[in-house]
């Protein structure tokens, strides 16, 4: 009897939640599929926007450099809100976090996405309503308005231009790459690669290592075994800054610090800038993650100030934005470490 | 033998809720001497020890130490007395060694860190002094039971203890370890330090004791010198007047309905013990602790599976699967209703109601709610639970209502064979008589009881055969009510009494 | 030093002012449904609060995303709430959920019917908790670093069979298989998760209360050596519990898997602890013996109105973190504060009427 009680408790509750939002008209239905065009924004004229910035979890590297450069593109709109949130690297976080912003009606949804199709349903859902969906770095399979990201495949390949000048030909090169369900999207390795085949001699490679996690335990831990597994390693070619970092301490701990080993990295954190500059790594494919922010913010209020989103835009228009990346070494950081956007202020420049 | 007075107490006085369990207790401890302290369960030994180590405080009454008066409030002010317990459940740490165990809590620092040098030269000044056979570096974890109380006897003697109380320290040892800690306690009084012996078992008393004090009822009623005193004497006092038989039963055996056990062995722990229970009576089972009859009962209902020898029920053999002889109906109170009988957190109800699902459940499976109720109130009602809330959780009832509950499982589905093994411990003097009431309702009815205690009383009155186990074989039998306390009690020492011996 | 008491004088005052209001009464209230009604407060409190200062959150649309998020919790809470109180503790379902969540996700995009998945899901979920079980149970084994190791072996069997293509890289899938997606769907706002997750809960309580089966699984976790004794076979029960479990997981799995159209190796993850606290915030005791899926059904709303609050403060992601373990903790503390509390109640009860019936009793008899 007392169970039944309290079951009705509950029902009573839900009953009383939902009878509190039917007088609500602005809520939606969730399974509304009508589509909508999205509103003209008047941001130029001081009309009110809303934007979210998801990221892959509040621990990702650039993640504060990629919001500074955002929040820096509408330091002159005070009619325009940024906020953003951490859903700790879980996809099913960040699909929950979306769908909340979707229910606050925001007007733009920057996305880090974590898996290229766990987030289409909610994505095309956004577009839907109307909400222009930018995602940033990583790619996701379903229409949504624009995509941002620094070169990765370019970057790989420019790389190997470069390192070909100054590595002996036929440099005996072991690439440290990403973990295996992230080869898809951080495809540094595989333009290394390309370059490798379309100049035949130019590089030796000795082995493509896929690495769990990229860290400067697990980089080290894997320049560690590579190391002892092959005699004269000339060029560690490294898909991330950490890992690069990781297998620099490699080096060094095999007294391996004279022969010459280049090790090169990829998106120029301090961290790695600092490597440079000491002569620990080689050099660094480098981006200023500020610029990719500065970027995504201006062309989504673009987009917003006109009205359109991929949705409206029928699904056709499908904006794919890459920013090159520079070839850092120790002859050109300084020039960089003064200029760039990341907090290099634990470093003593 | 110095004729100084290491422990005196004059007069203590303790009650719980009104009831008085220690009258005008006058202990006199020996400089130098073992000193055996004996009496039944109940008789305010552990009260007496409680209070002079600080664990309860006293009522009225005083106590000295040494010829001086001391206020003993706390543990800490039984250990500065002097006054240390080698407990039963040894408290050191296994995975340390014997030095590390001994100065745990008051280690010698120097410049912060733990002198290891220093406290290592004391343990094995100690180890020199008293002549034990240990090493200061062994682990505990790597040693045997002797050679742990000889590592507890020391931590109390590195705090300088002038006074050892030993609880029932043989229960587990091996009659060599035993023998060992012996020799030990004699090091120890040729040093000068007194020790405080408690046990059950005569033999010991006689081997390495003093003089001997005896409690019965919250009293001392006698200080003998234990190298001299008879058997007899001893069970005499602590046991008192012998009381009359109150309308002794007369069984109904039913000699065609039994349990019989044949040539059982498990282990170490019993060897070819044969016996038959018959329908109709009360089989008690008694003996210390350690001897044999918690395991003994166990298998004939099939909680140990491991035995040698055979079991049967009217000749069909026993299962040794509980769910099976539970449906046979076999029931058991098993010793420790805490741990191993009730659902604390459960209601009454269901406590109740548990074992009876494949009557009040619809094809077995679904609860008949109607039944279950029904079922749990008549037990309720019939063996008198108090509160009879049938909602509360059962941890919220006194010992004695716990044990109504349990014992109301198994005679609420009318069980055939009924095993109790110490049904009455912690339950009050009322509700035994009322329990003992329902067990002889039951084998009028034509079940067949066996129950376990060590209560004297309890062995003597309720059950119509009593059995002793003694080293894990029957030592001997008693028939037709024939069982005094004094003989069992014997008995259960290992001494024989001949059958039917009266005071 | 008997500060944690303290602690508590705040709830102590709370539940004593209860106690006072409602006399008598209250004290014939079970104590399962009083432990509900804590937790409804809690619940009651937090949306009163989001409503007056996060203006969406009173949305429709909140609402029923509220409940399709937490039934995603809500459902592996069934089945951990089966193994928390049979007293064990399961924290492999993160990893069944992977598991069975990417192999659905494979064989759904190989076109295999809908039912066909679920059936496989679902065996496949029951192998993984039988497995956890037989193992606990045949090698005597500590149940909380046993699920822990068997979590990450799910999850390894997990990436074992998700698609990878030629050189070794994971290929993201994403499911068109009409009948399979539907179940990520909703009748007229009422998503087929939420729907399933009542029914889980309605039948699992009815097990739980009302069978032998379930009495047996309270019993257990109450007290293992006295079910043994009163004829329970304990090894069975508890790998039934954990089976229970496993097959829970697979259903939230494949829901989930059906909503999101794909699955991926992060699927499930920390839904290990995720799942122990909702239940424990909903009263089901760690240790076992106490505790209903009612009470689980209450936790995982509890924590989904958490994070719902937290996305909709925005508050700095630093801080969110702390917020949320502090509201658990503070649930906990509640529920603690309650059962030293209730234990007296009862204690005081049993006293009082065991007095007043000895005090009748010895005027009858003198």
């Amino acid at each position: 009897m007392k169970k039944i009680v309290s079951i009705c408790l509950v029902l009573v509750l839900c009953v009383a939640l939902m009878a509190g939002c039917s007088s609500d008209n602005s809520g939606n239905a969730a399974g509304n599929t009508t589509a909508k065009t999205a509103p003209a924004v008047d941001i130029n004229n001081g009309a009110e926007c809303k934007m979210a910035y998801i990221p892959m979890g509040a621990g990702q590297e650039d993640y504060p450099v990629i919001l500074k450069g955002m929040q820096e593109a509408i330091a002159l709109y005070p009619n325009v809100s940024l906020v953003t949130c951490d859903p700790g690297f879980n996809p099913t976080n960040q699909i929950d976090m979306m769908k909340e912003f979707i229910n606050q009606e925001v007007d733009v949804i920057f996305i880090n996405a974590m898996d290229g199709n766990a987030l289409n349903s909610t994505i095309a859902e956004a577009e839907e309503a109307g909400i222009v969906v930018m995602s940033i770095n990583n790619g996701v399979e379903g229409n949504h308005t624009a995509h941002i990201q620094n070169t990765t495949y370019d970057a790989g390949y420019e790389a190997a231009k470069f390192l070909s000048s100054v590595a002996p030909a036929g440099a005996k090169t072991v690439i440290l790459d990403v973990p295996a369900e992230l080869k898809a999207t951080c495809t540094m390795g595989q333009g290394f690669v390309a370059y490798t085949e379309e100049n035949a001699g130019s590089f030796e490679i000795l082995e493509e290592y896929a690495q769990s996690i990229t860290s400067i335990e697990v980089g080290y831990q894997a320049a560690s075994e590579v190391l002892a597994k092959y005699d004269d390693i000339d060029v560690l070619y490294c898909v991330n800054d950490n890992t690069a970092i990781g297998a620099a301490q490699a080096v060094a701990a095999a007294g391996l610090e004279n022969e010459g080993i280049i090790i090169w990295g990829y998106s120029g954190t301090p961290a790695a800038l600092d490597a440079i500059a000491q002569g620990k790594i080689y050099g660094t494919s480098y981006s200023d993650p500020f610029y990719e922010g500065y970027a995504a913010m201006v062309s989504a209020m673009n987009f917003v100030q006109l009205g359109i989103n991929g949705k409206s835009l029928g699904n056709e228009y499908y904006a794919n934005v890459y920013l090159p990346t520079l070839n850092v070494t120790a002859d050109n950081v300084y020039d960089i470490i003064s200029g760039t956007h990341w907090d290099m202020s634990d470093y003593n420049y | 033998m110095s004729e100084e007075l290491i422990l005196r107490t004059e007069n203590v006085c303790k009650s719980f809720n009104g009831i008085q369990v220690l009258k005008n207790v006058n202990l006199e401890i020996k400089k130098g001497e073992i000193h055996a302290l004996m009496g039944e369960n109940g008789a305010g030994k552990s009260t007496i020890i409680k209070i002079i180590t600080g664990v309860y405080t006293k009522d009225d009454g005083e106590i000295y130490v040494d010829g001086k008066h001391v206020n003993i409030n706390s543990r800490q002010d039984a250990a500065a007395a002097g006054i240390s317990v080698i407990y039963q459940e040894l408290s050191l740490v296994p995975d340390l060694t014997v030095t590390e165990n001994i100065f745990l809590g008051h280690e010698i620092m120097k410049k912060g860190l733990p002198d290891r040098k220093e406290m290592r030269r004391q343990v094995q000044a100690l180890i020199d002094k008293y002549g034990f056979i240990i090493q200061p570096d062994a682990v505990v974890a790597s040693m045997g039971m002797a050679q742990r109380q000889m590592t507890e006897i020391l931590k109390a003697l590195s705090t300088e203890a002038k006074l050892l109380i030993m609880d029932e320290p043989t229960t587990s040892l091996s009659a060599s370890e035993t023998e060992q800690l012996f020799v030990t306690m004699e090091g120890l009084r040729a040093h000068g330090t007194s020790i405080l012996y408690i046990s059950h078992r005569l033999e010991e008393i006689y081997r390495v004791t003093d003089r001997l004090t005896i409690m019965r009822n919250g009293e001392v009623v006698g200080v003998v010198d234990s190298k001299t005193v008879e058997p007899d004497t001893v069970t005499t006092l602590m046991i008192g007047h012998e009381l009359e038989k109150t309308g002794a039963r007369v069984p109904n055996i039913n000699e065609n309905h039994y349990i019989e056990v044949k040539d059982l062995s498990l282990g170490n722990l019993l060897h070819d013990i044969n016996f038959k229970a018959y329908s109709g009576e009360i089989l008690g089972i008694g003996g210390l602790v350690g001897s044999g009859r918690t395991e003994l009962v166990s298998c004939i209902y099939g909680a140990i599976k491991t035995y040698k020898g055979s079991i049967t029920l009217d000749g069909k053999p026993v299962s040794k699967n509980v769910a099976t002889n539970i449906r046979n109906g076999f029931g058991m109170v098993p010793e420790d209703r805490r741990t191993q009988g009730l659902f604390p957190q459960l209601s009454i109800l269901r406590n109740i109601t548990i074992s009876s699902y494949d009557r009040l459940a619809f094809g077995g499976a679904i609860v008949n709610g109607k039944a279950e109720s029904e079922h749990a109130e008549k037990a309720i009602a019939d063996y008198d639970v108090r509160p009879a809330l049938k909602k509360l959780p059962v941890q919220n009832l006194s010992g004695g209502n716990q044990q109504k509950v349990v014992l109301g499982r198994w005679l609420s589905r009318d069980v055939d064979v009924l095993i109790l093994d110490e049904p009455t411990v912690g339950v009050d003097v009322g509700v035994k008589a009322e329990l003992y009431g329902y067990m002889r309702k039951l084998a009028d009815k034509g079940a067949i009881i066996i129950m376990v205690s060590s209560d004297l009383a309890e062995l003597t009155d309720v059950s119509d055969r009593v059995l002793v186990l003694h080293n894990g074989t029957i030592f001997q039998e008693f028939r037709d009510h024939s069982a005094t306390q004094q003989a069992v009690l014997l008995a259960s020492s290992g001494v024989a009494a001949k059958e039917g011996d009266v005071l | 030093m008997r500060r944690p008491y303290k602690a508590s004088a705040f709830f102590n005052v709370l539940i004593n002012l209860y106690y006072e209001l409602n006399g008598v009464k209250a004290l014939k209230i079970s104590q399962k449904l009083t432990r509900k009604l804590i937790t409804l407060g809690l619940i009651i409190l937090l949306s009163v609060i989001f409503t007056v200062t996060a203006p969406g959150f009173m949305k429709l649309r909140n609402i029923q995303e509220i409940f399709r998020v937490a039934a995603y919790t809500g459902i592996i809470c069934v089945g951990v709430s089966f193994v928390l109180i049979g007293g064990g503790i399961d924290l492999s379902s993160g990893g069944i959920i992977c598991f069975t969540g990417i192999v659905a996700c494979r064989l759904a995009c190989m076109n295999v019917p809908m039912p066909v998945v679920v059936l496989v899901a679902l065996v496949m979920g029951a192998a993984c908790g039988f497995l956890n079980g037989w193992v606990i149970t045949r090698f005597h084994l500590n149940d909380f670093i046993t699920t822990l190791a068997t979590g990450f072996v799910f999850t390894g069997f997990g990436l074992v069979a998700l698609l990878k293509d030629s050189k070794g890289a994971i290929v993201s899938q994403a499911i068109k298989n009409k009948g399979f997606l539907l179940l990520g769907k909703h009748v007229s706002g009422f998503y087929y998760i939420a729907i399933a997750w009542v029914i889980l809960v309605i039948i699992s309580w009815f097990i739980l209360t009302r069978t032998r089966y379930g009495l047996h699984v309270y019993a257990m976790g109450s007290n293992a050596k006295s079910s043994e004794m009163s004829g329970i076979n304990v090894n069975r029960m508890k790998i039934s519990t954990f089976t229970i479990c496993g097959a829970c997981c697979a259903v939230g799995a494949v829901f989930t898997v059906a909503y999101q159209q794909t699955a991926y190796l992060s699927l499930g993850s920390a839904m290990g602890f995720n799942a122990v606290a909702a239940c424990v915030v909903g009263g089901v005791m760690l240790g076992g013996g106490r505790g209903d899926t009612a009470g689980a059904f209450l936790g995982a709303i509890f924590m989904t109105l958490v994070n719902n609050g937290m996305y909709k403060y925005g508050l700095d992601t630093s801080w969110q973190y702390v917020f949320q373990g502090a509201v658990i903790l503070i649930a906990i503390i509640a529920d603690a504060a309650f059962g030293v509390l209730t234990a007296r109640k009862f204690r005081n009860q049993a006293d009082a009427a065991e007095n007043s019936e000895n005090a009748l009793e010895g005027g009858k008899t003198e």
